[in-house]
């Protein structure tokens, strides 16, 4: 009897010890867990935000393509959307004289929403001098990779749309903030 | 004896249940450093979404841009010579229509508007630089309903994630597009010529208010008198794209002829 009880206090004891280091163990691999899980999120989350500044927004250019300007074609004023002005101008459709006319009211519309936060290319004519009409901070920023671009497939060619505006917007969440950093009035 | 056979169970018990955490921990940590890495590559992302979701809006703006513009040059084609009611050839003063005796073939116009948008539209869509949008070639069914044109697609645009889980997002392509004006405004330019001329003679005045309706409001008219008869031009007011010869923007404009006898 007597040694039976030390057998039963022994195993006891050693099911205790065994329950202890479990614990152990467990609760160091919850602190490991709790240390490395946070990291992994945070490096999933830069990931994340350099990825979304590079996401194209197809939604805000297509609309801008379909924005009407107002050109004069033989003598008479019609509104004609971005897309198809691309058109005439390829297929020197509209004279130089009201292309330069045209030229003004784009990068005004351009400036009313981006300010001086935005870059347009058209492949397949030089409607605009330098072929990549940017603002000094754009390029600044352009020059970093860190502007999104987005492409667009035209019936005539290629259009290509660099918005810093809204990747300012990722980064700083802050309206006033951006519209102060890309002079939007 | 007994006693050491009783702690060794004892023992073994314990040694059991520290091999069985160190057994669960190591499984743990594996689980942790590999298995979820993975999984976080399988997972598809609200961003992934967003990217595919741009692409798809993409191409399916050059779809649409694609219909756009083949439906400008099909009403061109249609108006530079509209397929007539008659089973004869009909009279014609110096090249151009007599519509006293024969009339606009809606039927016809349609199905001429339909064959030439249907070339123009598979033209312009083999001209993308993507397959999948190439891939749409000969996919269509095109109707026609007033001034809606329908384009069904009996195939939408999938787009497949770079994944070891593989996700598909899928985007019709089917969409209805408005012309400026229905085509039966031809009938209706017609009918409405003849009688302004069966009434008012050459009073181009009197001819000018018959012709100034709501329901011909997509066209200008002009007329002059030559002989016997009165030429009227009819004028688009919107301007299309469209080629004869060499690309244009610009009204579209056709003559026909009317008699005062």
């Amino acid at each position: 009897m007597k040694l039976n009880k030390k057998a039963i206090i022994g195993s006891g004891l050693a099911t205790v010890w065994a329950i202890v280091v479990i614990a152990i163990i467990l609760a160091i691999f919850f602190l490991l867990s709790a240390v490395i899980l946070p990291f992994k999120k945070t490096s999933e989350n830069v990931i994340v935000t350099d990825k979304f500044t590079l996401i194209e927004n197809s939604e805000s250019v297509i609309a801008l393509l379909n924005t009407l300007f107002e050109i004069s074609l033989n003598g008479e004023t019609v509104k004609v959307p971005l897309k198809d002005i691309f058109i005439l101008y390829d297929n020197n459709l509209v004279s130089n004289l009201d292309m330069e006319n045209i030229k003004p009211q784009i990068k005004t519309s351009l400036e009313k929403a981006y300010g001086s936060c935005y870059a347009i290319k058209y492949e397949g004519t030089n409607i605009f001098e330098d072929n990549w009409q940017t603002s000094a901070y754009a390029e600044k920023w352009q020059q970093q990779g860190e502007i999104t671009l987005t492409e667009i497939n035209l019936i005539s060619g290629k259009f290509s749309f660099r918005n810093l505006f809204d990747t300012c917007m990722i980064k700083n969440r802050n309206i006033e903030n951006c519209k102060m950093a890309c002079l939007i009035i | 004896m007994k006693m050491k056979k009783m702690n060794k169970k004892a023992i073994s018990f314990a040694v059991g249940m520290v091999l069985l955490a160190i057994a669960i921990t190591v499984f743990a940590f594996y689980m942790v450093f590999f298995v979820s890495n993975e999984r976080i590559k399988d997972i598809v992302t609200p961003l992934d979404l967003i990217n595919i979701q741009n692409d798809a809006r993409e191409d399916v703006f050059f779809i649409k841009e694609s219909a756009n513009y083949a439906s400008q040059r099909a009403v061109y084609s249609v108006l530079n010579e509209i397929p007539m009611k008659s089973s004869s050839p009909y009279k014609k003063y110096q090249d151009i229509d007599i519509w006293n005796d024969c009339e606009p073939d809606i039927k016809k116009v349609e199905e001429k508007f339909l064959d030439e948008f249907s070339q123009e539209f598979y033209s312009l869509i083999k001209s993308s630089d993507k397959d999948i949008i190439k891939n749409l070639d000969g996919k269509y069914v095109f109707s026609l309903n007033n001034n809606i044109l329908k384009l069904q697609s009996g195939q939408e645009l999938e787009y497949h994630t770079l994944l070891e889980i593989h996700a598909v997002y899928k985007t019709s392509v089917s969409f209805e597009k408005e012309l400026p004006f229905s085509l039966n405004i031809l009938s209706d330019i017609h009918t409405r010529s003849k009688n302004a001329v069966n009434t008012c003679k050459d009073d181009f005045d009197c001819i000018t208010e018959k012709m100034n309706s709501d329901d011909l409001d997509d066209f200008d008219f002009e007329f002059t008198k030559n002989g016997d008869y009165i030429i009227f031009t009819a004028r688009t007011k919107d301007r299309f794209f469209f080629n004869d010869g060499t690309l244009k923007y610009d009204k579209i404009s056709f003559d026909y002829a009317i008699s005062l006898t």
